[in-house]
């Protein structure tokens, strides 16, 4: 029993070490191509795939610390004082949310997804609100919203494949 | 080694609990296609119904500007009209934006930034509407005709 419970933990841990590296990646390289779409802002969020499989795999706790530790490193590694302010905003609001319709249990992973992608561009439409100390930029929550949403359905299928590929034991332990 | 913290053991715990269409069996996952799918269009469209809120919102309450104001580091260093065609170069803060008003928008046309945000931001025209270039610390905003106030410093955080 006690060697069971310990080869779970073991697996849990290396697949939390695998996932935040992933997440790292994705930021890392998302960052190398800002420029491929039309507005400031506008990102596809690759790593919320990772979030998403965190979240239906591992549990509330483990996606948001993996998005945690993401955003810290990222910002350590390759951003600034800013960049570190918006995606933590973002990323936090967005797993909140995320994390919140996933436990009532009533919707899908896409769904959650989208809900995800649009609180991440609420969220970071609030920073930049709250850093530059001017209500200005609120109208560029319409274009944001959008954006989100759209990101949002895409990393949401795509997770939602993903997931159904992805034993549902493997980062739990037990048997696969 | 084995001990799990308090938290994670909980989380996992409820994670049984909760529906996850990733592996269900064929039949609950059925069922879950037949009564889910039915909220998760109605959150959907919800989120959409609130975006074109937004939008008619934004469109409601910006009218047409009038000016175009530049602000550097927070400061207001130029202010031009709107309806008058033009093309000039701002000095920021370590380096320049090609700035060219033209048939009532004002847009970024050229900068020496590493980002070229503000290029990509596109055309301003409506009040509120703002290209800003944080590298350079410049702000270009399209203000109302009524008299600007200008005792509101923006804070920039590099």
């Amino acid at each position: 029993m006690k060697e069971k419970r310990r080869s779970a933990l073991i697996r849990k841990t290396a697949a939390f070490g695998v996932l935040t590296a992933l997440a790292l990646i994705f930021s890392y390289v998302e960052a190398q191509v800002p420029a491929f779409f039309a507005f400031p802002g506008m990102k596809l969020g690759l790593t919320n795939i990772v979030v998403l499989i965190a979240l239906y795999r591992m549990g509330n706790v483990s996606a948001m610390t993996i998005n945690l530790l993401r955003i810290v490193l990222v910002s350590i590694l390759f951003g600034s004082f800013s960049s570190f302010v918006y995606s933590m905003a973002g990323g936090m609001l967005s797993t909140a949310v995320m994390m919140l319709l996933k436990m009532t249990g009533k919707f899908r992973p896409v769904t959650v997804s989208i809900a995800g992608g649009v609180s991440h561009n609420i969220g970071q439409i609030i920073a930049a609100m709250i850093v530059m100390s001017t209500s200005g930029i609120v109208w560029y929550l319409s274009v944001l919203w959008f954006t989100g949403l759209l990101s949002g359905a895409l990393i949401g299928v795509l997770g939602s494949i993903i997931l159904s590929r992805l034993p549902e034991k493997l980062f739990m332990g037990g048997k696969i | 080694m084995h001990i799990m913290p308090d938290t994670e053991r909980n989380a996992s715990k409820s994670e049984k609990k909760v529906i996850d269409s990733g592996s269900l069996p064929p039949d609950k996952e059925r069922r879950l296609c037949a009564a889910g799918i039915k909220r998760d269009i109605i959150l959907i469209g919800a989120l959409i119904a609130t975006g074109l809120l937004i939008v008619l919102a934004v469109w409601l309450f910006s009218g047409k500007g009038q000016i175009v104001e530049v602000r550097v580091d927070g400061r207001v260093t130029a202010r031009y009209s709107l309806s008058q065609d033009m093309t000039v170069r701002l000095n920021g803060e370590g380096g320049s934006n090609l700035l060219v008003i033209s048939g009532g928008e004002a847009f970024v046309q050229d900068a020496d930034c590493p980002d070229k945000l503000c290029v990509k931001t596109g055309r301003i025209s409506r009040q509120g509407q703002s290209v800003i270039c944080l590298p350079h610390r410049l702000v270009v905003e399209i203000k109302g005709d009524a008299p600007v106030k200008t005792d509101d410093i923006d804070v920039f955080v590099k």
